[in-house]
């Protein structure tokens, strides 16, 4: 009777690991989860803040006056840790995001605006993808005169990491 | 006997005892770990989205004022095959001077600059269109040149019209065809106060600009371009005498 119910002195103590194993699986699992929930909105928050800044530094005053000057905002880009595409569209035109290919502005001596820093195209698999659209006037110059009209255009950008 | 039995328990339902507040202790932590993590990030999803919104509709004004217009109201300068040497634009020139020499005639805007006017805001409003509603108006400052000049020479106003197929979630609507109004408020107040805050939050940009009148002066004037998230306009509202909106054009989604 004296050792009913005793299991010894580490015996006794085994049914209290049950709940102590649970809080700990239990505190490191939410830990885990809110580290990670942390670290995936970090990221798409950069990515986000990157498309902005790049779209801006492109962008500019809303006003493009030639090819070279959009080759000029395209070099003044940072894009640190992001791979983006951008580039000029008639207002009419569609897009796809996953396949992208900017068109031959009419009346610009058939120049294409395009300004990358990769050669790969965006994925259904691309982390944090981002596009943004924003109107711009693009002048249209005549080679041969000074004669010029003012077109509005979209610049689209679009921003994502692999 | 009872002092015995009860003297061999006592151990171990203390360690279960500890082990329980522990365990009380780190499902609270977990709990608010839980708790802060989810909305993480709210407040800095808005700020992007507002910066955002604030930055198209900057540069769509800023592209209505510099873009050029064919003269012809029917021609559109988005025609992808529009040339310099096209002969069926006869002419082409900047939006604002079309604006200008049209306001100063006779202070007012004719319909077919009104309709060159309205053209040129769509086309660069037409990505957001689908989600946002907008209104753009060109307000004249009183002076004592342009006292009897319309103090709203133009205002259009972009709006969706859906209808609500289920009120309860998942919530489903039906969408109508969009219309353009074309408004004469009877001043800045009734749009300020009577329209704008029933739209919700607005995304605005203001330019100033001279405007030139009948007598060879000029007078200070106001372009705003405002948007915001679509949504359904108490009903009659657009009708009411100091609002006075009459439908232009209806564009179906």
């Amino acid at each position: 009777m004296k050792q009913s119910g005793f299991l010894g002195p580490i015996g006794d103590d085994l049914p209290s690991l049950i709940p102590l194993l649970f809080a700990l699986v239990l505190f490191f699992t939410s830990f885990t989860f809110a580290f990670n929930t942390f670290d995936k909105r970090n990221e798409l928050f950069n990515t986000a803040i990157a498309s902005l800044r790049i779209s801006s530094a492109i962008k500019g005053d809303s006003y493009i006056e030639s090819h070279d000057e959009f080759e000029k905002l395209c070099k003044s880009v940072g894009s640190k840790g992001v791979k983006f595409k951008a580039g000029l569209l008639n207002l009419n035109d569609n897009f796809d995001v996953f396949n992208l290919s900017f068109p031959q502005i009419p009346a610009s001596n058939g120049k294409v605006f395009e300004c990358e820093n990769t050669t790969e195209q965006p994925t259904s698999n691309s982390r944090n993808l981002v596009a943004r659209v924003y109107p711009v006037a693009l002048q249209v110059s005549e080679t041969s005169t000074d004669r010029f009209y003012v077109k509005p255009v979209l610049l689209l950008v679009v921003v994502w990491r692999n | 006997m009872e002092k015995l039995i009860f003297g061999m328990n006592e151990h171990g339902q203390a360690a279960i005892t500890d082990a329980l507040f522990f365990l009380t202790i780190a499902a609270s932590l977990s709990g608010f770990l839980f708790y802060f993590s989810t909305p993480y990030g709210t407040a800095i999803a808005d700020q992007i989205a507002l910066q955002y919104r604030s930055d198209y509709i900057t540069s769509a004004l800023k592209t209505i004022l510099y873009s050029s217009t064919p003269r012809d109201s029917v021609a559109a300068l988005n025609d992808p095959n529009l040339r310099f040497d096209d002969t069926s634009v006869e002419e082409i020139d900047y939006l604002m001077a079309v604006v200008k020499e049209d306001y100063a005639d006779n202070s007012e805007f004719e319909d077919e600059t009104k309709d060159i006017l309205k053209n040129s805001i769509a086309a660069v409003m037409k990505p957001v269109s689908d989600a946002y509603d907008y209104l753009f108006y060109i307000y004249v400052e009183p002076s004592s040149s342009s006292a009897h000049a319309s103090k709203f020479p133009f205002v259009m106003l972009y709006s969706s019209k859906w209808t609500t197929v289920r009120t309860h979630p998942p919530l489903e609507f039906e969408p109508e065809k969009d219309v353009i109004y074309y408004c004469e408020p009877d001043s800045l107040e009734v749009i300020d106060d009577k329209l704008l805050p029933n739209v919700g939050l607005t995304y605005q940009s203001t330019s100033k600009m001279r405007m030139p009148t009948v007598n060879q002066s000029t007078v200070n004037a106001r372009v705003t371009l405002v948007m915001w998230v679509s949504s359904k306009l108490p009903p009659g509202i657009l009708n009411q005498t100091d609002l006075n909106c009459i439908s232009k054009e209806e564009i179906f989604p």
